[in-house]
């Protein structure tokens, strides 16, 4: 598996995430929670939909990452930074934790 | 110092400002409509009785407390039909002020630190509501105490934010409450504690009542603090910070 390399961050056009340089998809296609967008830092519907999209690009697998999804939402998203870098390790240390628990 | 990052922020926020911003306008605006609403509503009280009076701790408290929902909920979580609010303080005014860089430059700054009128002005429909309300079910007197209470609280917001934001505090750290809202407000803009802690903008009280303080201490502790770091509780470390040059452009 190739190491991918996600970011965040709050500018005035919006919250944006990356993947690789490129604009995340919003997984909307498996399960929308939100029309906002994405956000972090919080438990609620945007971190939910980003941590949906975040496991859809990261596992390639729909139905594992809506069953993830919240845990790492929990575990993970609502824990980010204000500005904020994950490598695709990071996410998998991620879903260690979230299986952990 | 700035980091890059808040750096580029506030020189991208700073080229949108309209040249013909005044700041110091802003604020006499401001101050000039909550001054206004007091004067107003002072002529209008008539020999109060002493339970009269009661309406100002409650409208004072309930200030304290919708200062403290509004902050958490409203500036800081993307809600439809408020993402103004959200963009404007989440997404700029803690772009622009953080922890280690929590000052102004200029009074063309106070664009980010003070609300825009239309704020106050929507407060003071808000509070004209209760108003009258309170008109009906207790007495005059009591609702035009209200009104002084809710434009008195909201000039006090205006102000100690002011004074957690200027880079000078010679007199501030001397100031009883001012001094304490500082440290408390500045935490806030500590981007670990930003999204759950350290609400209130006046007086620490709503925190302490709902546990949202960075403090471990008692209610009178807290409104006293000043700038003690003796009780700062532990912070949990954030995942994934990064403090590194905009990935984007900050505006368009
Ligand atoms: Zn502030
Ligand atoms: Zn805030």
């Amino acid at each position: 598996m190739t190491s991918k390399v996600y970011a965040g961050e709050r500018t005035l056009r919006g919250s944006l995430v990356t993947v690789d340089g490129a604009p995340l998809p919003d997984a909307s296609a498996v399960r929308r929670f939100t029309r906002i967008g994405f956000e972090w830092g919080f438990v609620g519907p945007e971190p939910r939909q980003l941590a949906l999209a975040l496991l859809l690009d990261h596992l390639g697998d729909p139905e594992a990452a809506l069953r993830l999804c919240e845990s790492f939402m929990r575990i993970v998203v609502a824990e980010l930074d204000n500005a904020w870098r994950l490598t695709s390790e990071e996410i998998e240390a991620g879903l260690r934790e979230c299986a952990a628990r | 110092m700035a980091s890059p990052r808040t750096a580029a922020f506030r020189a991208a926020y700073r080229s949108q400002i309209a040249p013909l911003y005044n700041g110091l306008a802003h604020v006499a605006l401001i101050y000039l409509i909550g001054g206004a609403a007091l004067w107003y509503a002072i002529q209008h009280i008539h020999a109060p009785r002493w339970t009269d009076w009661l309406i100002v701790p409650i409208a004072a408290i309930g200030a304290n407390v919708f200062e403290w929902f509004l902050h958490a909920q409203i500036m800081h979580r993307p809600r439809r039909g408020f993402m103004g609010i959200y963009k404007r303080h989440t997404l700029a005014h803690h772009q622009f002020f953080t922890a280690q860089e929590p000052f102004h430059d200029s009074t063309r700054d106070f664009r980010i630190v003070f609300f825009p009128p239309y704020a106050l002005i929507g407060f003071l429909v808000m509070a004209a509501g209760l108003a009258w309300v309170t008109s009906l079910v207790w007495s005059a007197n009591a609702a035009w105490l209200l009104v002084c209470t809710a434009s008195g609280m909201y000039l006090n917001y205006e102000f100690f934010h002011w004074c957690c934001h200027v880079r000078d505090d010679r007199i501030i750290r001397f100031l009883p409450f001012a001094n304490t809202i500082r440290r408390h407000h500045i935490a806030h803009h500590d981007t670990s504690l930003m999204m759950h802690r350290n609400m209130n903008l006046t007086y620490p009280f709503a925190d302490w009542l709902f546990g949202t303080s960075d403090l471990d201490r008692g209610l009178l502790g807290h409104l006293f603090n000043g700038y003690d770091t003796r009780f700062v509780k532990t912070a949990r470390k954030p995942r994934g910070s990064v403090e590194a040059p905009s990935l984007v452009p900050a505006a368009e």
